[in-house]
């Protein structure tokens, strides 16, 4: 199978007062048909802004992308005007976001807003598209679907307002799901239903998915290949099973052994120390080596290239140039 | 829903009791005796005592009370500039105040909507900045001044419109472009405050990523859920249209409530200043109930029962 989203040396800077923000500086990742693609990493290390990025959507002033490719199904979308950017969103690509609560419209019904997207891109009446809409809830388990449709955003739990996004997002058959972060605002036990939902939807449908997390426990049970992001760029990248088993770069490691273990007996949690960089005035050379316990000369200068040391995994780390 | 607008117009009854309260507590709270007051620097004593009896002033207060509220709908509270129930001197005047003010608001929403409108989807642009200087200036302008320029430029230099008076839909327009162009600026600066606000929120950027077009995600999606701030302006707006026009009705000569009050306030016809304010009062309210009612309407989180 071959890829369906390749991104090659992507570059989005938001042009602000207090200096030139670059959210992502050169990422290049790709996902195959029918594969879920993990991607990860802390707050504010550009996974949001990956996401809008493929989207289009980077509010402009002040982001702009400033270089790189996102070929999507053999298509530059960077190169492609706006309008024919509206009949791939939410028709090819589609998206779930972070907090159902307030990515639903609250004042228009939730039937509607699902019949709106199927509207926009096939001009079905809005009658039969409501009808649609209904079928769609019931495939992502909302109970009493023809009722359902004409609820408010407001009426429905956390969990149920995630599966109208889900709805939604998948009303059109679209070939990559980009999900951002679909599970961090929901309750714990709600969030293995809709992971289980997330992950039987893409057997069926046979979708593409991007998964964001920060969540390297949902990254495993969902991911077939995992993206580990640092700063506005990719660090290593590999299949999940390798990257979780045997993480290359000392960021994964560090990563993985900050999560805390019950069967552990530790008085302190494991941390990575310092603090993430600023994306105004990033470190030269490696972006991590003010952090870094492998730190060498070389880190300080130049900036290591993602490359593979094994096969199917990369690493952007100096300690495996050789 | 129903049953809200029944309990809210029940509201109105303690609500006018307080106002007429105050409305016929001012007469006797002036200095002096009321009857004096009444009667003027030159009466004699037997012509103080006559209108003592006449308007039962020597009567106990709360007696008097409720013989003004009688007044108020027998008609027996008369106007003592005009000789006639007070309430038909008002009535014809309220009407044209509320044909103004309508007019007026009708400019103002459109106007001041279009405006903040775009100024917000095109904020920091050369659009963005004179509009919000426009409405700026428009909420600035002196009533009376800006009356007088549009006087001279559409009345004495262009003679396209009259400068004042009442009459067809042509006496209209320099009244109410007057009256509605502070409430412009209001709408205007609050459609586009909340406008920007709702632009950032995520459920703008999932509606985008719908793939709806841009026109359809800032007019349905956005705009119904900034309205519901710009309708609380609109209303009071409405409601200060009702109840403060009397520099526009100077101007223009227009026969409002306004001016009829203040008439009546220098004529000492003191009738008329009490049934005015309870009526305006009640307006008011009314006009409130009217903004709540399309609150829930707009938003279906709002429900008042």
């Amino acid at each position: 199978m071959g890829s369906l989203l390749e991104v090659k040396d992507l570059a989005t800077y938001f042009y602000t007062d207090e200096g030139i923000i670059k959210a992502l500086d050169g990422v290049s990742f790709s996902i195959d048909e029918g594969e879920i693609l993990g991607l990860v990493g802390e707050t504010g290390c550009g996974k949001s802004v990956t996401a809008t990025s493929i989207m289009g959507l980077i509010p402009s002033p002040p982001g702009r992308i400033v270089r790189g490719s996102i070929l999507f199904n053999g298509r530059e979308l960077l190169s492609l005007s706006e309008r024919q950017m509206r009949s791939i969103r939410g028709r090819e690509i589609a998206m779930i976001f972070q907090d159902p609560a307030s990515s639903l419209n609250p004042v228009f019904r939730v039937g509607f807003q699902v019949a709106e997207a199927i509207w926009a891109h096939l001009k079905t009446p809005i009658r039969e598209a409501l009808l649609k809409a209904a079928e769609l809830f019931g495939r992502v388990n909302i109970p009493d679907p023809l009722v359902a449709i004409s609820r408010y955003p407001h009426q429905l739990s956390g969990g149920m307002k995630q599966r109208v996004m889900i709805a939604m997002a998948l009303s059109l058959n679209p070939k990559l799901l980009i999900a951002d972060e679909p599970t961090t605002a929901l309750d714990v036990s709600i969030q293995a239903q809709i992971l289980s939902l997330i992950k039987r939807l893409q057997r069926d449908y046979g979708s593409s998915v991007l998964l964001i997390s920060h969540d390297l426990g949902v990254i495993s049970t969902m991911a077939h290949r995992v993206a580990v992001m640092y700063s506005g760029l990719i660090v290593e990248e590999g299949r999940a099973e390798d990257l979780f088993q045997k993480p290359l770069h000392p960021y994964t490691q560090g990563l993985l052994a900050a999560i805390p273990r019950v069967d552990e007996d530790k008085s302190e949690l494991a941390v990575i120390e310092g603090t993430i960089p600023d994306l105004t005035n990033p470190p030269a050379g490696c972006r991590f080596h003010p952090r870094c316990p492998w730190v060498m000369k070389i880190c300080e200068a130049e900036r290591p290239p993602l490359k593979a040391v094994e096969p199917k995994h990369k690493v952007a780390c100096h300690a495996y140039a050789g | 829903m129903v049953k809200f607008i029944v309990r809210r117009l029940m509201l109105l009854i303690p609500v006018l009791i307080g106002v007429s309260v105050i409305a016929f507590l001012m007469l006797h709270l002036a200095p002096g005796d009321p009857a004096e007051l009444l009667a003027g620097l030159e009466a004699s004593a037997e012509d103080i005592a006559a209108l003592r009896t006449r308007f039962g002033l020597d009567k106990p207060l709360f007696v008097q009370y409720f013989m003004f509220l009688k007044g108020l709908f027998d008609g027996s509270l008369i106007s003592l500039k005009y000789e006639m129930p007070a309430a038909s001197v008002i009535f014809p005047r309220i009407l044209n105040t509320l044909k103004l003010a309508c007019a007026s608001i009708v400019v103002a929403v459109a106007v001041g909507m279009i405006a903040g409108i775009v100024s917000a989807v095109r904020r920091h642009s050369l659009v963005d900045y004179v509009s919000t200087t426009l409405a700026l200036l428009g909420v600035s302008m002196p009533v009376f001044w800006w009356g007088l320029i549009l006087i001279m430029i559409f009345s004495v230099y262009l003679r396209w419109l009259p400068s004042g008076g009442m009459g067809g839909l042509r006496y209209l327009v320099l009244p109410a472009i007057v009256l509605g162009t502070a409430s412009a600026g209001a709408i205007a600066r609050m459609t586009r405050s909340s406008m920007m606000e709702v632009l950032k929120q995520d459920y703008i950027t999932a509606a985008k990523a719908k793939g709806l077009p841009e026109r359809l995600v800032i007019y349905r999606h956005a705009l119904r859920n900034a309205l519901i701030p710009t309708v609380t302006v609109v209303g009071l707006e409405f409601g200060y249209m009702l109840a403060g026009a009397v520099l526009t009705e100077t101007v223009f000569s227009w026969p409002g409530v306004g001016r009829l009050i203040v008439d009546s306030i220098l004529a000492r016809d003191y009738p008329v200043v009490q049934a005015s304010l309870v009526l305006v009062a009640g307006v008011f309210v009314l006009v409130n109930l009217g903004v709540d009612v399309l609150y829930a309407f707009l938003d279906p989180r709002i429900r008042y029962d």
